[in-house]
């Protein structure tokens, strides 16, 4: 049998770097993609909910799981959700609905904007 | 005393010479010696037209003294010569009779209702239900033992007397024309006398003996007034004689020879006839006329005497002293021993003594004496018969009828004090029936009625067992409308019918045991009310449950308070139901849901204890709910809608099925989406 020439311990570095590059970019691309609001605060939830209004004007954002559609009109959908042990109202404009059906049980990243009394309502909604 | 007694005999046997004396029928008869002149009469009658005429063998006189009853005046014809004398003395008896035969001119009978009718004053009366006849008939009844015991002495002697006067037939009238005999008479004239003293007589015998004696006096006066009569009699007999010499001498043919031629001789002759007859014709008719008169006096005075006795027979019979009647009658028989029995009287006391329109004599007087004896007797018998049958009320009836008739009769004298105690006995429990059945205590007038029903036999108990039955029976059917008012609630109808009980039955026992609870009743009604209206008022539904039969009852005439009460009762019953549902609730593991059952119901009734524990209990088994809910009302009561909607929310986490949450969260919802821009 004829023997294999022997590789050369020269795998290239450069191809390391580039693997290695490629797994932060898409590392991060995925937690872009996964966290692009990474720079929010999340919804204080048992402060909101005690006194939403303080902190109307602000944005946060919230992880969620749908539980039913509370309301519903030509200007947007009320959803029940529960942050965690707390249920939550999140107003969703027409405009911010996203392409898919929004059904119960989905786990939805939501960022929010609390309007003057303090009502959430979603700006991005992003499936998990 | 013997003086008064040998007067007596001595007065007695002198009567009865008088009367045994031959006393002249035909006083005014001629003797015979002047019977052949005929003319003296007729010469009488020629010079005297006017000379009264007595007819002889006749005791009634054409010259005619009317004597009545009334009227004891005697009066001829209104000739000279009539005597007066002893005409006003006509006696007690005779104004006596007068007054009685005066009354019962105006009285009529009704024998159907055993009336009678005044018809002079109007007034009418029954003869067997009045005062008088009542209290009589009482007195006899209560009459004193003792006193019966001395009364029957009397009556002993009494009889022993009649037995002198009709020895043949006691009680009857004597069976000869002139009475008993003179030994008979005398002996019982003198208990006459002693009878009179008795005092159960009263003084009847004496009167009799008094009349008896005016009676015998009378008699012999005529019998002297008849012989003065007699006396006259003769004289007028010699100047009658004396005068026919005198006619005589002058119309004979011796003194015509010498006077025969001379003129005028027959009328010489008829004027001295009369000249010398003149006087003897004088003294003849003065003669008559005194003898006329003596005649008319002594048959005037025998009149009288006989008026008198006539109307003492009479006034004992309408007095009912029959014995005493008997008695009369026998002495008059005996002192106008001149078969001359016929009573005079008039009116009414005529139609009522005589026997069809008869002439009233002593012997229809006795026969009338004796029927009248004859029924007390039998009365008294068939009431000794009723007695022994225990026939009380028919006995009573018929006692007081007989009293009625024969008051002094033995046989009534002599009734037997038991019978009579028993009889008083009888009436008064009647009358004490009927007054309890006047005043209108049914309860003494039924014990009376049984009484009597015990009492008598022949006791007809059922006119008052009729009205006791109907005076009940009508008063327990008010008091039982009265009932059924007072349950209803209805006081006037109560207190109307209470009234008629009364009125109809006053001494219903069951009127004062009834009122009063009745009156009771209606107190607890107005307290009921009072009650009702405060629990109505304090929303106390349990309260007014607990007594619901009470304020049903009080509210029956009450239709609002019967809408209130219906309304308090419905609304317990919806708290009721919504404990009911709780329960069920929390039996199947939902206390939320119990809580929301029972908190809704208790916002409307936040008063009822029960439903405040209920909510309170699952509270504290549902506190997070509880809490999420309340402060989701809350947040939307202060407009917080917001936090209401996630408060909701977390109430529906707790409890998914709360309608209130679910439909507040929605409602919430949609608002804010409104609000969207």
């Amino acid at each position: 049998m004829a023997r294999r020439r022997k590789s050369s311990p020269h795998v290239s570095l450069f191809s390391l770097v580039m693997v290695g590059a490629l797994l932060v970019a898409l590392v991060a691309g995925i937690w872009k993609l996964y966290n692009p609001h990474g720079a929010k605060e999340l919804l204080p939830l048992p402060a909101y909910l005690e006194a939403p209004a303080s902190f109307s004007g602000n944005s946060y954002r919230v992880e969620v799981v749908v539980i039913n559609r509370l309301a519903q009109n030509e200007k947007g959908t009320t959803y029940t959700c529960a942050a965690g042990e707390h249920p939550l109202a999140i107003i969703v404009p027409q405009e911010v609905m996203p392409q898919y059906r929004i059904e119960k049980g989905q786990l939805l990243y939501i960022d929010l904007r609390l309007s003057n009394d303090g009502a959430a309502i979603a700006t991005t909604i992003a499936k998990k | 005393m013997p003086n008064t007694s040998i007067s007596i005999v001595a007065l007695w046997f002198s009567a009865i010479a008088v009367v045994n004396a031959q006393i002249p029928r035909t006083v005014l008869q001629l003797p015979k010696e002047v019977t052949g002149i005929a003319k003296p009469q007729a010469a009488v009658q020629a010079a005297l037209p006017e000379a009264p005429k007595v007819d002889s063998n006749n005791q009634n006189l054409t010259v005619a003294p009317v004597i009545n009853p009334g009227n004891t005046t005697v009066n001829s014809s209104g000739q000279a010569g009539s005597p007066t004398g002893g005409g006003n003395t006509g006696g007690q008896g005779s104004e006596t009779e007068s007054a009685v035969a005066d009354k019962l001119r105006n009285l009529e009978f009704d024998p159907a209702g055993d009336n009678v009718i005044d018809t002079k004053r109007g007034a009418v009366w029954n003869v067997f239900d009045n005062r008088m006849v009542d209290a009589r008939f009482e007195r006899y009844l209560n009459l004193d033992a003792a006193e019966r015991k001395r009364q029957e002495v009397y009556l002993a002697s009494l009889n022993q007397l009649l037995q002198l006067l009709c020895p043949k037939n006691p009680y009857r009238f004597s069976t000869t024309l002139t009475g008993p005999d003179r030994d008979s008479l005398g002996r019982s004239y003198n208990l006459l006398r002693t009878l009179g003293d008795n005092e159960f007589d009263h003084g009847v015998s004496t009167i009799i003996a008094n009349e008896v004696d005016a009676a015998n006096a009378a008699a012999a006066n005529r019998k002297e007034l008849y012989a003065e009569a007699e006396k006259l009699e003769k004289e007028i007999q010699h100047l009658e004689w004396n005068l026919g010499i005198t006619i005589d001498r002058h119309t004979s043919d011796l003194g015509e020879d010498r006077d025969r031629a001379r003129p005028g001789r027959e009328a010489n002759k008829a004027v001295n006839t009369t000249s010398a007859s003149a006087p003897y014709v004088r003294k003849i008719a003065k003669a008559q006329a005194l003898q006329a008169g003596k005649v008319a006096q002594a048959e005037a005075k025998l009149l009288l005497a006989k008026g008198d006795f006539q109307a003492l027979q009479v006034q004992l019979f309408t007095q009912r002293r029959f014995q005493h009647v008997l008695i009369a009658c026998a002495y008059y028989r005996s002192v106008f021993a001149d078969g001359e029995l016929q009573i005079k009287t008039e009116g009414k006391l005529k139609e009522v003594l005589s026997l069809s329109g008869a002439p009233l004599t002593v012997s229809t007087l006795e026969s009338l004496t004796t029927e009248a004896i004859r029924e007390g007797r039998e009365g008294v018998n068939s009431v000794k018969n009723m007695m022994g049958t225990k026939r009380l009320q028919s006995a009573e009836k018929r006692l007081m009828e007989t009293y009625s008739i024969g008051e002094h009769l033995p046989e009534m004298q002599t009734f037997p004090e038991d019978w009579r105690s028993t009889i008083l006995s009888f009436r008064q429990a009647r009358r004490e029936a009927f007054k309890a059945i006047e005043v209108k205590d049914y309860t003494r007038a039924k014990e009376k009625n049984a009484l009597l029903s015990e009492m008598a036999s022949d006791y007809d108990h059922a006119p008052i067992h009729a009205a006791i039955s109907s005076a009940e029976s009508g008063s327990n059917l008010h008091l039982a409308k009265a009932r059924n008012a007072a349950i209803a609630g209805d006081k006037a109808t109560m207190e109307g019918e209470v009234k008629a009980a009364a009125v109809l039955w006053p001494q219903n026992p069951a009127l004062a045991e009834g009122a009063g609870k009745m009156m009771e009743r209606f107190d607890l009604q107005v307290q009921s009310l009072q009650e009702l209206d405060r629990l109505l008022a304090a929303s106390d539904l349990r309260g007014i449950e607990a007594k619901r039969e009470v304020f049903s009852a009080a509210v029956a005439t009450d239709e609002a308070r019967q809408q209130q009460l219906r309304a308090a009762l419905n609304q317990l019953l919806e708290i009721e139901k919504a404990l009911e549902r709780a329960k069920e609730l929390d039996g199947r593991g939902s206390a939320a849901e119990a809580w929301v059952s029972v908190e809704g119901v208790s916002r409307q009734y936040p008063k009822d204890p029960k439903l405040l524990a209920a909510v309170s209990e699952y509270r504290s088994r549902a506190p997070e709910f509880v809490k999420s809910l309340l402060e989701a009302r809350k947040a939307e009561g202060h407009g917080q809608a917001v936090c209401a909607i996630n408060l909701y929310l977390l109430a529906l986490k707790h409890n998914l099925a709360c309608e209130e949450a679910q439909e507040s969260a929605t409602r919430l919802a949609h608002q804010q989406l409104s609000l969207l821009n």
